[in-house]
Parts: C-alpha cells; sequence; structure tokens
C-alpha cells in the first residue's frame, strides 16, 4: 500500500501525522484511509450528534421529550381509528401500530436526510478535511438517538399488550439486521443527492405513498388474492418484518432473514464500488 | 483525448508566464537547492507534483424542459458545454519546515482551491500529492460555532468538529479563555456576543491548536486593533517555532511581513514558485494584464 495514514499521537502538540498521497490506482487505500478515520472519530461522532439534537430542541422546556409524547399522542390516537377500521382488538392493533410507526419514521427520516446530508454539510466539508464516510455515520447516529427516544415506549406496549410472548433476545439482531440494509441505502443516497439535487423531492414524492401501500399502519394478514401482490413484491415489507416481528412475539421466517442478509451483501457491495469510485467527487459536487 | 489527459497534458507543457519561469534568480534555485523527487523523510513536509484538478462545469446547466425543446428545435447550441474547467494545473513545490508560502493571484486563478487542496478537502485528479504531519486548516474559523451554546460549549464543540476529545480540548481551555478576553461573556450563549467577540472567541478556538501546517485564507475579519495585534502575535509565534504556513492573501504587506517565499497562479497554473519581492511584482505584473 504505497498510502500510509499513519496517525498517532506522539506528542501533546502533534495531534495526528498523516502522509497523504495521491496518483492513480490508489482509491482503495484512500477510501480505507478514510473509513479507518471514521471509525476512529466514532467517540467525537456521537458528541456532535447529541450536541446537533440537542440544539434543535434549544430554549424548549420539554426538549426531546417532545420526541416521545409525538409519538405516543400520534399512535394513541391513531390504534382507535384502526380498530375500527380493521376490528381488530384494541391492544393487538396498538402493539403492531406502534412498532410500525416508530421504525417507519426512523427509515423515512434516515432517508430524506441522507439525500441531503452533504450538501447540508457543506460549510464543513470545504472548510476542513471531513472524511467522506464521517457524515453518513454522524447521520446515523444521531437517527438512532432518536430512535432511542421511540423504542422503550415499543418496548412498553409490546411487554403490555403482546399476545404472544416477545422475542425480546431478537430485537438486537432486528435492529442491526434493519441498519445493515438501510446504512448502505441512506450511503448511496447521499452520493445520489449531491450530484442530482432532484433526489430529495423525488424519495419525498415516493416515501409519501410507500407509507400507503407497505404494511406500516394496515395488517397485512388481512389482505387476500392479487392484492396479495402489493404486500409480497414490496421490498419495505420485508424490512418492516425483520423489524418488527421480535416485538409481536413472530419469530421471522428464516427465507426472510436470508433475502435480508443477500440484499444487505448486494447492497455493500453497490456501496463499496460508489464509495471508491465518487469520495474524491464529494467535495467538489457540494 | 479525455479530460484527464488533456489536463496532464497541461501539466507538462508550462503554464504560460512572464518571463520569470527558468530564469536564473526565480524557483529553479530552490529546486537545485531541494531534490524535488518524491521525498521519502519524516519531518513534516508538503510536496507537490504536477498536481492537476479539474472542476466539471455541466453540473449547473439548466435542465428546464424550454431548454431542452429549444435545443431540439434548433433554436440554441445543440451540445452543452461538457469541458471541465481546469482549476489547478502543474503545481509543483515541496516545502518544509519553516516553509512560510504566500500564494498569489488574481481572483478566480485557484488560491483557495488550492489552500483546500493542501488542506485534504480536494484531491487531485492527477499529480502527486504528499503532506507528512498535523495540519490545522483555518479555511473558515467559524466552523462549528453555535448561537444557542455559550463560548465554553462552543470551544468543546469546535474540538469536536476538528476531531479531538474532550481531554484533548481540557488542556487548551484556559489558553483559548485567556487569549480572547470575554471575561464572564464566556458563559452567555454565542447569539448574545457581538461581531468582534465571536472573532476573537473564534479565532482564539481555531488557533489553540498546534500543528505542523497551517493553511490560512484571508481570515483577518472583524476585531478591533488591539485584537489584530495580538493575532498577528500569535501568528509570529507560528513563524518561529519551524512550522509550515500557507497563507492565501492579496496584501503585499501581510506576505512581506510573513512569508518568505511565493508562489504565484493564474488561471489555476503556477506562474512561479520565487523569493517574496519577485513573486509580488509578478503578481502586480499580471493583475495589470487584462
Amino acid at each position: 500500500m504505497t498510502k500510509q495514514a499513519l496517525e498517532h499521537r506522539d506528542r501533546e502538540d502533534r495531534l495526528y501525522v498523516e502522509r497523504v498521497q495521491s496518483g492513480k490506482g490508489q482509491r482503495v487505500a484512500e477510501a480505507l484511509a478514510d473509513i479507518k478515520w471514521t471509525i476512529r472519530h466514532i467517540p467525537q461522532a456521537i458528541e456532535i450528534a447529541g450536541q446537533e439534537l440537542a440544539s434543535r430542541y434549544a430554549r424548549s422546556i420539554l426538549g426531546p421529550l417532545w420526541l416521545v409524547i409525538g409519538t405516543i399522542t400520534f399512535i394513541g390516537a391513531f390504534s382507535f381509528l384502526g380498530t375500527f377500521l380493521f376490528k381488530m382488538p384494541w391492544t393487538t392493533y396498538l402493539n403492531y401500530l406502534c412498532a410500525g410507526i416508530v421504525y417507519w419514521q426512523f427509515i423515512q427520516t434516515w432517508l430524506i436526510e441522507s439525500a441531503s446530508m452533504y450538501p447540508s454539510s457543506q460549510v464543513a466539508l470545504h472548510s476542513t478535511r471531513t472524511p467522506t464516510s464521517y457524515i453518513p455515520v454522524t447521520l446515523l447516529l444521531r437517527n438512532l438517538l432518536v430512535l432511542a427516544h421511540g423504542l422503550p415506549i415499543v418496548a412498553v406496549v409490546a411487554a403490555l399488550t403482546a399476545t404472544q410472548p416477545v422475542l425480546w433476545y431478537m430485537i438486537p439482531f432486528s435492529l442491526l439486521m434493519g441498519l445493515l440494509l438501510l446504512f448502505p441505502i441512506g450511503a448511496l443516497l447521499g452520493f445520489l443527492g449531491t450530484r442530482y439535487r432532484d433526489t430529495v423531492p423525488a424519495l419525498s414524492t415516493i416515501l409519501g405513498f410507500v407509507v400507503y401501500v407497505s404494511p406500516v399502519w394496515w395488517d397485512d394478514s388481512q389482505v387476500k388474492g392479487l392484492g396479495r401482490l402489493i404486500v409480497d413484491l414490496n421490498p419495505v415489507y420485508y424490512l418492516l418484518r425483520v423489524l418488527r416481528d421480535p416485538f409481536l412475539g413472530v419469530m421471522t421466517p428464516l427465507p426472510i432473514w436470508l433475502g435480508a442478509i443477500f440484499t444487505a451483501a448486494v447492497l455493500w457491495g453497490l456501496l463499496a464500488v460508489v464509495f471508491v469510485r465518487f469520495r474524491r467527487m464529494i467535495a467538489i459536487w457540494v | 483525448m479525455s479530460e484527464i489527459d488533456s489536463l496532464q497534458a497541461s501539466a507538462e507543457a508550462a503554464p504560460s508566464a512572464p518571463n520569470v519561469e527558468g530564469s536564473e534568480s526565480g524557483q529553479p534555485r530552490r529546486a537545485l537547492l531541494r531534490n524535488i523527487g518524491s521525498p521519502e523523510i519524516d519531518e513534516a513536509h508538503v510536496w507537490m507534483s504536477k498536481v492537476g484538478l479539474t472542476f466539471p462545469t455541466h453540473l449547473d446547466d439548466t435542465h428546464s424542459i424550454k431548454v431542452a425543446m429549444l435545443r431540439a428545435a434548433g433554436l440554441t447550441s445543440k451540445h452543452r458545454n461538457k469541458r471541465p474547467k481546469v482549476v489547478l494545473r502543474g503545481i509543483n513545490f515541496h516545502a518544509r519546515p519553516g516553509d512560510r508560502i504566500g500564494i498569489l493571484g488574481r481572483n478566480g486563478a485557484g488560491k483557495t482551491t488550492l489552500l483546500r487542496m493542501i488542506a485534504g478537502i480536494y484531491e487531485p485528479e492527477v499529480g502527486r500529492f504528499q503532506r507528512n504531519g498535523s495540519i490545522v486548516p483555518l479555511l473558515n474559523i467559524m466552523l462549528g460555532m453555535d448561537g444557542f451554546l455559550s463560548g465554553l460549549e462552543n470551544i468543546y464543540a469546535r474540538g469536536r468538529y476538528i476531531g479531538l476529545s474532550k481531554v484533548d480540548m481540557e488542556s487548551r481551555v484556559n489558553d483559548i479563555v485567556e487569549f480572547c478576553e470575554l471575561g464572564d461573556d464566556i458563559l452567555r450563549p454565542v447569539r448574545t456576543y457581538s461581531s468582534g467577540m465571536v472573532a476573537r472567541l473564534a479565532f482564539a478556538i481555531a488557533t489553540s491548536v498546534r500543528a505542523d501546517i497551517y493553511v490560512m485564507d484571508e481570515w483577518i475579519g472583524a476585531g478591533d486593533a488591539r485584537f489584530f495585534d495580538r493575532a498577528a502575535k500569535r501568528v509570529e509565534n507560528w513563524i518561529h517555532d519551524d512550522t509550515i504556513v500557507f497563507l492565501g492573501t492579496h496584501s503585499d504587506g501581510l506576505v512581506r511581513e510573513w512569508c518568505n517565499s511565493v508562489l504565484v497562479l493564474e488561471r489555476g497554473g503556477q506562474v512561479a514558485w520565487c523569493d517574496v519581492e519577485e513573486g509580488i511584482a509578478l503578481k502586480n505584473k499580471i493583475l495589470l494584464e487584462p
């Protein structure tokens, strides 16, 4: 490897020493150095994520508690409506809806913010060396902080209302699988959204109807016949199955798990190619 | 010819330089003193050889239906200009500890682009670039400032943005607070500060980190004369510390005071890397050209 990114603390004043050498055929080495920097700076990324969330609620009395209040109010009100529509027991539907909505809000915010993550950190990208991989990691951490306000509600609701015992031990795995699927999608959208600024409006439009054709707030078990295709051909359905099933006390079938792992592998491969090829262009495109 | 080929070709061909390049007293003297080949040394240095960079120009074209229809009707040029803009070409220099390089050139000559490349923001498209040593870019001293946080909290916030941990920052806080002379105001939100106070705080934070290489771009804006003197003193301390300083500026005075060599750019090409007076004379000559 011609490029060595030696980054070590030798003296108090000399923070890091690095060697940058650029030329043809070094993209992979540079991409690895980029990722290495990001991994080393994850503690700072967590602090930045927390600070961004806090500054969003500056001068607010309840602060991020609004995230919890908002979720509870919406789910509480909507669950009554859904109970009449779907003729399900209120508690069963509440559990289903709660997990679906909390995860869907996380997915939607992550995807839409991803598409504008580089343009919105344009100042930082143009005034200091900001590795390309650092931006999606901080964004994901911030969204995970928001999710951390919603998941306890889901857990409490599930513990109180689940008709089958909640599969607590599966939740970390299901969350990890979800992130392995969502991170590369968001990171790819980051590249796309920086190059083509139509991405954000297009994505908002698409997600606006995806929420209706996906079983986020309606129960897919009631869909039969030809309409079943809407469910079976919908990738969001499988993502939601992986994320939501443990809270419903359902073991996600093995084919869905295998499909999710395969899809994640493809997405990460695609991301690796795009990252190595276009990483340098981000500072120019923004 | 692909864009990279044409860029390489232009890197080979020397940028059109008015008489200085190649003269006996100009840039080659340095080149002779120092081996311009790939350096394999461990001390801090910045080395560029035939570095070039282009920007795509078609990104900002209008893609409207109106334009497409006009094009189809043959009412306007059928071909969009897809040729990338050469923003840097043929950059060659080797900076070692103690070198303080002023980067001169008219507006749009590529000063900021070159400074950003040195800072690692843009990566070269062609050529070779080696940088060894810690670097502090002072391209935007306001980076990471949050108006709702207090001055003190902003010190830590800025540290996070440049990748420093809380422990790293704690050892610097006293120095920063002392330098910016804000007194008890340091505990109040930054949005209540005057612009001069913000500039003082930002400058104190940005310059609190010691590095081997500093990259500065016309940064001294607000602040009164007293503050300017203190800021200048701080920069002078670096000068005595055997650091490498890059300063992009239009001010001849600043270059005379702080720099010991000058890199003159014109339309992205390096016209000369030479002594201060020579470089200033050359830049002023270029400014008179149309």
